[in-house]
């Protein structure tokens, strides 16, 4: 690396038009929302810049720390299930042959390349009153009553009739997309801390006795605790802030703070109110990759206790 | 019981993907407290070997017995032997006594139990007073010796060392092997160390076994191994030796009589017959004017090729006339460097004695 | 497991991949991510409107989604805003990733914070942020096609070359030095080891970098759905609007369409750069 001042002319040509729209089109929009946040709304369009900090002090209002708190768990939640589900699917790329581990690979990641909204749209096929799942299961129904019938038990006397599960528009189906939708962004850093991870520090732990859990949870967990702490983050960051599962596959109580914060905008028309909550929400975002950064550097240190 | 041996590998293979034969039918056994070697080139299927005895790889075929019992359905968590790997493996999150005391723990000995065994091991391998260091701390001596020690601590029948010394500076080694040497007296523990240096094996082991291309060649004391190798890729593999391409019939009473170019036919102690080769360590080579008079002897006429001076001997090249030079040591007792020095181009008798050639079939 | 019985070696220890209720979990994941997409586009040749159960073949929906005019304009406008995106993020990206790869200058902590805040803020901030910017400039809304296109495009690249930048960032930092230094030491000006030497090294995170912005681009539906005037509709947020709806074979056909596209250009970047690769692995 050189320092700058070595060819300052091509730097500056370099660095310019980069510089330039990240500044305009990103740094300049983002900071108005964040002078917003400390506006008063004082007409159905006027805003006046005030400097005070009702919106951020209504923000604390339960109604909303209630949504805050949902998104964060709703969100946790997504992150745990691909943790535990992401944790044996790393194991077994990363322990597989050369060629079935690329294969594999390409197939976790592909989901990534198909449209966020498509996937979700897929997931309404499958869950809704006459979707897959319940199709499968009123197929399943019918067909073990009509079998029943044949030792005089049919007609619905034992099973049936068949009613459809609500499983769409509700929670479980928010958790549910959220998962299907964050899987992949949990399996690759796992996938790559386990990758890196010395094999002979798993044959020695069985070779000193640990049985295959307890080598597990003392050796390959600690160590590849900066994958897992990767992995929690970029999937948890994601899905706190998601705004078009909620609003596909959640019912009107499963909205999370991004569906409130987009209402404001466009609905409930109160900008500066909508703006207080994105920078709520932006700051929990970088609160969660602070954490990380510290997870990593003590990680980085070593354990010294 | 303890008149059978400790380790017993009967016929053992392991074929990787159906046809990469890595170990091909071995047979060996170890003795209770031996220091036991295996050497060969990389990719002989030595440390296959090794991975099986700690259960890392399973047989295709064969049995491995360890103490009376089989370790076929065995894991490696549950076998009576202990590895020090080649990487040391020292576990990176864990103090110098966390990873000593590691085993112990899977086997759920007592906490008092475990504090006096690690301190015990700790001092064993001259850590004493560096527990709570990190392995990142450490250089990759101590690292090395943490792994002995964690090995040790849990008083396995067999320790196992995969190339321990490979990763260690040229001073470093020669100091460990002595240590190593010391330590398996000490503790009084079966050791099975895989080497690919010949060196290491010769000065650290009490018994050899050569392998290559997943076969054993020969098993020895180091002194039978280089004074009487069983084939041309044991001869050829430990130290230095002249190959000399020859035939022979037999001549009885363990006896054969040898064909060679130059040499023309001699009568020799051995039992190969058909294309043989004549081997004879370069050190055993002496250097003459005149053709010697001993009947004993075998002797050639060759021209100085290169000269390569090591100090205390200078490994000189002849030329015989025959494909290969033949090369001898000539140890360079005098300082008067006149008088030892070759020139290329100067003629001169080799010869060696009959009872120093060996007749080694492939 | 007598599915598994082809592999004659024994199961070592270590051999998790081979393990029964390992594979199990694979597969069952597997399914998870693949059924509801590959239903999708089985029913999307469904001849049948309502029901899932299969009343044969048809590529009826597919002539309804050619001829669904606004669809079409939809399509366009969503393939032209990538396309431009593309050219301009990989432009930027390279930009960026070249004067973090050559330079140390003062604040470059802080400037790549900055270019990783597109990366990291969640996209309803950066939907909303933009929404508001083009809103109090007075952006002109009612522009001829292509030029309404402008400030969706705008977003996209701002969120777009970042990521390119860190893909090309990445290609770079694993070149040799040495070769730009052996580069001047033959007599090549600066810009000739640029032009000569970089830029041919450079070239499979270019692509790689351009193949990015170009699917973020083509899929991205938040940031769109709020910088989007009502006049101007891309393929995701018409598709969005019939969503909310109900769920229609002939949004099946066009997701099937859009997921296609995305699977042919990626094949053609994993194949340039499989091919640029072994490119460079000859050269060596």
């Amino acid at each position: 690396m050189e320092n700058w001042k070595n060819s300052a002319r091509t730097f500056w040509t370099v660095i310019v038009p980069p510089t330039f729209w990240l500044v305009t089109f990103f740094i300049i929009p983002l900071s108005l929302i964040w002078l917003y946040s400390f506006s008063s709304k004082t007409g159905v369009v006027d805003i006046t810049l005030d400097w005070n900090l009702q919106q951020y002090m209504r923000a604390l209002e339960p109604l909303y720390l209630g949504i805050f708190w949902k998104s964060i768990w709703m969100a946790a939640a997504t992150t745990a299930i691909c943790l535990v589900v992401s944790f044996p699917v790393a194991i077994a790329i990363v322990f597989s042959k050369p060629t079935m581990r690329m294969w594999l690979l390409l197939l976790v990641i592909l989901p990534f390349w198909t449209n966020l909204l498509i996937r979700t749209y897929a997931l309404i096929a499958v869950l809704r009153t006459n979707g897959f799942i319940n199709s499968g299961l009123e197929w399943i129904v019918t067909h073990a009553d009509w079998a029943l019938s044949f030792i005089g038990l049919g007609d619905n006397t034992i099973i049936g009739p068949f009613t459809p599960l609500q499983l769409l528009y509700n929670n479980t189906a928010v958790i549910f997309g959220l998962v299907y939708v964050s899987l992949p962004f949990m399996v690759l850093p796992l996938y790559a801390a386990l990758d890196r991870l010395d094999r002979s520090y798993l044959e020695a732990s069985l070779d000193l006795g640990a049985g295959h859990t307890r080598t597990f949870f003392t050796i390959v967990v600690p160590l590849a605790l900066p994958g897992i702490a990767s992995g929690i983050v970029i999937t948890f960051i994601p899905a706190m802030g998601s705004y078009l599962t909620p609003d596909l596959l959640g019912g009107t109580d499963s909205y999370m703070i991004a569906n409130v914060i987009a209402s404001q905008f466009k609905q409930a028309n109160n900008w500066p109110f909508g703006a207080a909550l994105s920078f709520l929400l932006m700051y929990a975002t970088f609160f969660a990759l602070a954490l990380r950064a510290v997870l990593m550097r003590k990680e980085g240190r070593g354990d010294k206790r | 019981m303890s008149e059978a041996p400790l380790i017993q590998i009967k016929n053992v293979s392991k074929v990787y993907g159906g046809s990469v034969k890595a170990v091909d039918d071995v047979s060996l056994e170890v003795q209770r407290g031996e220091f036991f070697a295996l050497l060969g080139p990389s990719g002989c299927g030595k440390t296959t070997l090794l991975r099986m005895l700690a259960g890392f790889e399973i047989p295709t075929a064969g049995q491995v017995i360890i103490d009376g019992h089989d370790m076929a359905k065995v894991q490696p968590n549950k076998r009576p032997v202990n590895m020090v790997f080649q990487s040391y493996a020292v576990f990176p999150h864990m103090s110098v006594e966390q990873n000593v005391a590691y085993g112990l723990k899977m086997d759920r000995r007592p906490s008092g139990e475990i504090k006096k065994r690690v301190a015990e091991a700790l001092d064993l391998v001259k850590l004493g007073g560096l527990g709570k260091r990190m392995p990142d701390e450490m250089s990759g001596g101590q690292r090395q010796r943490v792994a002995l020690a964690r090995a040790l601590v849990k008083r396995p029948s067999v320790l196992l060392l995969d190339e321990p010394l490979s990763a260690l500076d040229a001073k470093l080694r020669e100091a460990m092997q002595l240590e190593l040497v010391r330590l398996q007296k000490t503790v009084g523990i079966t050791f099975v160390i895989v080497t690919h240096d010949q060196s290491e094996a010769l000065s650290m082991a009490n018994r050899i076994a050569v392998m290559n291309q997943g076969k054993v060649q020969q098993v020895a004391p180091p002194t039978g191994l280089y004074e009487t190798p069983a084939s041309r890729f044991v001869a050829d593999f430990i130290g230095k030796i002249n190959l000399i391409d020859a035939t022979a019939v037999s001549a009885g009473e363990g006896q054969v009589k040898v064909t060679a170019p130059k040499i023309g036919e001699v009568t020799l102690k051995g039992t190969a017959v058909g294309p043989v080769a004549l081997a004879v360590r370069p050190e055993k080579i002496f250097v003459d004017d005149h053709k010697p008079t001993d009947p004993n002897v075998i002797a050639v006429k060759g021209k100085v090729g290169e000269v390569a001076y090591f100090g205390s001997y200078s490994n000189v090249f002849f030329d015989i006339g025959l494909g290969a030079p033949l090369q001898a040591d000539i140890s360079n007792v005098s300082s008067d460097v006149e008088e030892f020095t070759f020139k290329a181009g100067e003629e001169y008798w080799i010869y060696w004695r009959k009872a120093d050639t060996l007749v080694l079939g492939d | 497991m007598s599915l598994f019985r082809r592999n004659p070696d024994p199961i070592g220890p270590l051999d998790y991949a081979r393990r029964f209720w390992l594979r199990a979990i694979v597969t069952l994941t597997l399914f998870f991510l693949y059924a509801p997409i590959l239903g999708l586009i089985a029913f999307s040749f469904n001849d049948s409107r309502r029901n899932v159960v299969w009343r044969g073949f048809t590529t009826d929906y597919y002539v309804k989604f050619f001829n669904n005019e606004g669809l079409m304009i939809a399509f366009g406008n969503s393939l032209t805003i990538a396309l431009m995106t593309t050219v301009v993020s990989t432009i930027l990206g390279a930009l960026t990733a070249y004067v973090l790869w050559r330079y140390r200058f003062p604040g470059k902590a802080v400037y790549e914070g900055g270019m990783a805040l597109p990366i990291v803020i969640p996209e309803i901030c950066m939907g909303v942020a933009m929404m508001v910017f083009f809103a109090r400039i007075g952006w002109p809304t009612g522009l001829p096609w292509p030029f309404n296109l402008g400030s969706i495009t705008i977003a996209h690249i701002a969120f777009a070359f970042p990521f390119a930048a860190i893909v090309i960032r990445a290609r770079l930092e694993n070149f040799n030095r040495e070769l730009a230094e052996c580069a001047r030491d033959l007599g090549a000006n600066e810009y000739r080891v640029f032009r000569d030497i970089v830029v041919p090294h450079m070239k499979p995170g270019l692509i790689a970098g351009a193949l990015l912005a170009f699917t973020l681009s083509l899929d991205d539906f938040v940031i769109t759905f709020f910088t989007a005037g009502p006049e101007t509709v891309t393929f995701p947020v018409k598709i969005y609007s019939m969503v909310r709806f109900s769920v229609t074979p002939e949004v099946n056909a066009a997701s099937t369409v859009l997921i296609l596209l995305t699977l042919v250009v990626t094949t053609i970047a994993l194949w340039l750069q499989n091919r640029n690769n072994m490119i460079g692995k000859s050269a060596h």
